[in-house]
């Protein structure tokens, strides 16, 4: 009697919690829990939807200015752009300065590396708190496979030198986003191990002397990510010739070794830089907007 | 005793049974009521949109600045549900003629409004607990009913705090709030609007409802030349340049207030000078470095009308002109939207 009461009981507790593993049914593989749960209907459209939209068809980029759940980071805090800023942000830097002329020069490097998302920031990035005012500035933003951005979309000016600047730093910003892609290589960091500068430490030192120790400026020093960018930035920023002044100037074996080591990368995914740079200097100066 | 024993095993196993079958109960959670309601956000939601259609002169939210105790900040958001655009008045500056964008959004566990474009909004949450108790720019829709719409910011500010903000209980447009609508009355920059104002001292007589009581200051509006403007408007806060990231605001302009309190006497009878903003139809009083004039660099004096009006805005209601004469009225906020303060100008001419 006992045992057919233990029996009994067992296969009760067994049945009556088995439903415990799924409390909320099977999951649905079907289900793209990361597509947009909304829209926007057509018919809400304003001239800068239209633009995104054949933007979108045109390179493949998804441009985000309107904040939605979505865009939301957990503990960085950015502010959404002016739609005035955003609309000839996105028509000359987004599309004129940036990807026509990427498209058209370099196909290669285009096609595969291109993000899928571009958001707009009208303000810069605060760390931690939203009203902070300090030093948070940094475009931030470039630490996803598959999505860049960039702040200061609401201090937008077809000012030579603001565009100029701006556009630097998006492939600054573009080379963050490569090195979280595809890594900047063993060899790379092993090149200047040990003599990077940290906080605060890069921000004191010359241009001229960081350039002695291997590094650009002194924000390139500050570590190894931004060493990998500050390459980039430049090598699109000056001419072939200059670059290789500045290396001559600075004595630096370092500096030599890891502009080279960039420059192949970056060669072998279908891009020179230095033609990179005559692009810009095309597109910035040599044209008015 | 034996018998006993064995009963109570019973019982102890009978009471075992209950307890597994009660116990698993509880494990019955299903999500059929969101499986066979579909659309219940969208209802939802639509409700929401309807309501915030409902009501053309728009929505109305208190906001808390820490600049003043019981005096808080109204906003009025007035919604265009069928292009999105959400025309913000408050009464920091004047709005930007720049569109601003809003959406509707189904959520997670409640419909989202969210004003996804740089806007008056966003700078209230950029710049912080002086101007407002706003933390975020994606608001949780809270209840919707006909008269009220609460709702309750996403985020509470900082990383590393508790979800969900303030709550906003907004309320519709009162009517005879016209101050709110478009066009600036109040122009200190318009030279029909200073004649017999600019520069000539009148009286102040603030009664404070709240606190019944009443002041009457010496008080005098004084316009300003363009470099101090520009300069003032180089410390702002809310200017694009200043403070990277907000938007949603006019270029400021600034006057000049000087003032010393007559009744109940105080033993101070020299103007202090303070640089108020000019809002919406309002004197916005929000110090910041150097808009507190006779101390350069600090924000002092603009705190000290601040404390002595016991409000941070005084919204324009009227004027009367009459010969010489001009008289205006003004009034400030409680959390609810009612009048806390009256303060009448009367330039005494």
């Amino acid at each position: 009697m006992k045992k057919i009461f233990s029996v009994l009981l067992a296969v009760i507790f067994l049945a009556a919690c088995k439903k415990d593993n799924y409390p909320l049914g099977a999951v649905d593989e079907n289900i793209d829990f990361f597509s947009k749960r909304e829209v926007k209907p057509r018919s809400q459209w304003n001239e800068l939807d239209y633009l995104c939209d054949s933007m979108r068809q045109a390179y493949g980029i998804e441009i985000i200015y309107e904040y939605t759940p979505r865009i939301v980071a957990g503990n960085t805090f950015f502010m959404p752009p002016q739609y005035d800023k955003a609309l000839p942000y996105t028509r000359l830097v987004l599309d004129k300065l940036w990807l026509k002329p990427l498209k058209e020069n370099f196909p290669e490097f285009f096609a595969k590396e291109t993000p899928i998302e571009f958001i707009l920031a009208g303000g810069y990035i605060h760390f931690n708190d939203p009203t902070t005012t300090s030093t948070a500035a940094g475009a931030g933003l470039n630490a996803q496979f598959y999505r860049l951005g960039m702040g200061g979309v609401n201090a937008f000016s077809t000012n030579k030198a603001w565009l100029w600047d701006h556009i630097v730093t998006l492939y600054h910003e573009h080379a963050h986003q490569i090195d979280h892609k595809y890594g900047r290589g063993y060899l790379f960091d092993r090149v200047s191990q040990g003599k990077y500068y940290g906080i605060p430490g890069y921000a004191s030192v010359s241009e001229a002397q960081a350039q002695r120790d291997g590094f650009w400026y002194g924000y390139g020093g500050y570590a190894p990510e931004e060493d990998f960018a500050t390459n980039v930035e430049y090598m699109a920023d000056l001419p072939e010739a200059r670059i290789k002044e500045l290396i001559a100037i600075s004595q630096s074996v370092a500096l030599e070794t890891k502009y080279k080591m960039v420059h192949q990368k970056y060669l072998d995914m279908g891009m020179d830089l230095h033609k990179l740079h005559v692009m810009l200097d095309s597109v910035v100066y040599k044209v008015n907007y | 005793m034996l018998f006993f024993m064995k009963n109570m095993i019973r019982f102890f196993i009978a009471g075992l049974l209950t307890i597994a079958l009660a116990g698993c109960e509880k494990d019955n959670i299903t999500n059929a009521y969101i499986n066979q309601n579909p659309d219940r956000l969208d209802k939802v939601s639509h409700e929401f949109k309807e309501a915030l259609a409902s009501s053309p002169t728009g929505w109305v939210m208190m906001v808390k600045s820490s600049l003043s105790q019981d005096v808080y900040t109204p906003i009025v958001l007035k919604f265009d549900t069928l292009t999105n655009k959400v025309n913000v008045t408050t009464v920091y500056g004047v709005t930007a003629s720049t569109d601003s964008f809003f959406r509707i959004a189904n959520g997670t566990g409640s419909p989202q409004l969210i004003f996804t474009t740089g806007s008056i909004m966003s700078s209230l949450y950029r710049i912080g607990i002086q101007a407002s108790d706003i933390t975020d720019h994606i608001y949780n829709v809270v209840s919707v009913s006909p008269d009220t719409l609460a709702i309750r910011g996403y985020r509470s500010g900082r990383v590393y705090t508790p979800e969900g903000g303030v709550i906003y209980k907004m309320f519709k447009r009162p009517a005879d709030w016209s101050w709110a609508d478009a066009g600036i009355k109040f122009d200190m920059t318009s030279a029909d609007f200073r004649a017999n104002l600019d520069n000539v001292t009148g009286e102040l007589k603030v009664e404070n409802l709240l606190s019944s009581t009443e002041k009457v200051l010496a008080f005098r509006l004084i316009s300003l030349p363009a470099n101090t403007n520009n300069s003032l408007r180089s410390y702002d806060p809310f200017s694009i340049s200043r403070n990277i990231g907000t938007g949603g605001f006019a270029p400021m302009n600034y006057f000049y207030i000087e003032q010393y309190q007559k009744t109940p006497y105080l033993n101070t009878t020299t103007m202090v000078r303070s640089a108020p903003t000019q809002g919406h139809n309002a004197v916005s009083i929000y110090p910041f470095t150097s808009n507190g004039t006779n101390n350069a660099n600090t924000n002092a004096n603009a705190t000290a009308l601040k404390n002595r009006l016991e409000t941070h805005y005084l919204i324009f209601k009227n004027q009367t002109r009459t010969g010489n004469n001009v008289k205006m009225e003004f009034e400030a906020y409680d959390q609810k939207g009612k009048v806390a303060l009256r303060a009448f100008y009367d330039n005494l001419l």
